[in-house]
């Protein structure tokens, strides 16, 4: 019930920040009607990088105390969040052809971006793989955390280095998010963002049931066998 | 016992990779170089480069009927002449930031085959009394009637 409920409120929140960001949001100064790709651009990214954080939280828990709730947690989280970067990678692709004039370059940001979703696919693939559930979240654990280590190095690698990608307008201790975006975008950027939370909670619970109903057959399997 | 060996092997490897990444991007993704750098290699390297700086303000000549571009790209100190043929970005303008692909050619003139246009994090609508239709009036509208 309580995940019908999140299911609808995310539903409701998309077509509102859609709408708000689509046609009420004034087109951007320079970019022009372009710009409102930002608007779910940014929600998936923040999303994605949410989506590792709890993989890496599950996976150091995991470690720590080898309880299955926590490999689900991380697990369900994992498939999410390489959900969430393949979406940021098309949508920067598609802003990337009229503004910068290439789909894809091979700068800094982008690359690491790439990694991200390399690492995380591989994870995916590895969980697959492994039969022996305890060893498949041990490695997947131990790759879910060095995976988490690529997004610092994102964040700072239009910092560090030379890159195409520009500097963050949310996430910057030196600027406020209004000073970088004005307040007629700001606000459906950040219904966007909440649409997005919500949607991926609802899409977490959801797999996190699924991991459970799994482990509940499997089990039940064990004891027919025996 | 065995989880804590899992733990340190792990920690390692985490430590290496994250080293060997930041060690591989330091040294090997230096996306683009300056004019200034350029003009400090001896004679004009024979390669596949990316010069990135900005357009210079007064060296854009466009001639749109042949689609050739012809500006500097200056990083504040030194300047290179850019020759292109082709549709550049949106965002591509005189004072703005610019990244070119190319070879630099034996005459001093970087022969571009790509032109890519850096853009601010900033967004903002129109200010009072601009025209809108103006922001992406750069590269003419195709003729109606005709490809």
């Amino acid at each position: 019930m309580a995940r019908r409920i999140l299911g609808t409120l995310a539903l409701l929140l998309i077509l509102t920040g859609l709408y708000w960001g689509l046609v009420e949001a004034p087109p951007d100064a320079r970019q022009g009607e372009t710009q409102r790709i930002m608007y779910l651009h940014i929600p998936s990214i923040l999303v994605a990088y949410l989506a590792f954080f709890i993989v890496f939280v599950g996976s150091c828990l995991y470690l720590w105390k080898g309880e299955r709730r926590d490999d689900n947690l991380a697990h369900s989280a994992a498939e999410i969040g390489v959900l969430f970067t393949a979406l940021t990678i098309v949508e920067g692709s598609i802003w990337g052809k009229p503004t910068w004039g290439v789909w894809w370059t091979w700068d800094a940001r982008l690359t690491l971006t790439a990694i991200l979703l390399l690492i995380f696919s591989a994870y995916l693939l590895l969980r697959s793989l492994i039969e022996d559930p305890r060893r498949g979240a041990v490695s997947g654990a131990i790759l879910g955390i060095i995976g988490f280590l690529d997004i610092p190095l994102i964040h700072m690698s239009v910092y560090w280095w030379r890159t195409l990608h520009q500097p963050p307008s949310i996430l910057r201790p030196d600027k406020a998010p209004w000073d970088n975006i004005d307040p007629a975008m700001l606000w459906p950027l950040g219904i966007n963002f909440l649409a997005f939370l919500v949607l991926f909670f609802y899409l977490l619970s959801l797999r996190i049931h699924l991991g459970e109903v799994v482990d509940r057959v499997r089990r039940s399997r064990l004891y027919a066998a025996d | 016992m065995k989880r804590r060996r899992f733990l340190i092997g792990g920690l390692v490897i985490v430590g290496a990779l994250a080293y060997l990444i930041y060690g591989a991007m330091q040294n090997a993704v230096v996306y683009f170089v300056t004019p200034s750098e350029l003009h400090a290699e001896t004679g004009a390297p024979d390669r596949f480069l990316r010069v990135g700086g900005m357009v210079l303000p007064g060296s854009l000549e466009k001639d749109l009927g042949r689609r050739t571009f012809r500006f500097r790209i200056s990083d504040g100190q030194e300047s290179i002449a850019v020759f292109f043929q082709g549709v550049p970005p949106d965002l591509f303008s005189e004072g703005k930031g610019a990244v070119v692909e190319g070879r630099l050619g034996k005459d001093g003139i970087f022969q571009a085959s790509t032109v890519m246009a850096k853009h601010a994090e900033e967004y903002s609508p129109h200010k009072e009394g601009e025209d809108p239709s103006t922001v992406r009036s750069f590269v003419p509208a195709r003729p109606t009637g005709g490809p």
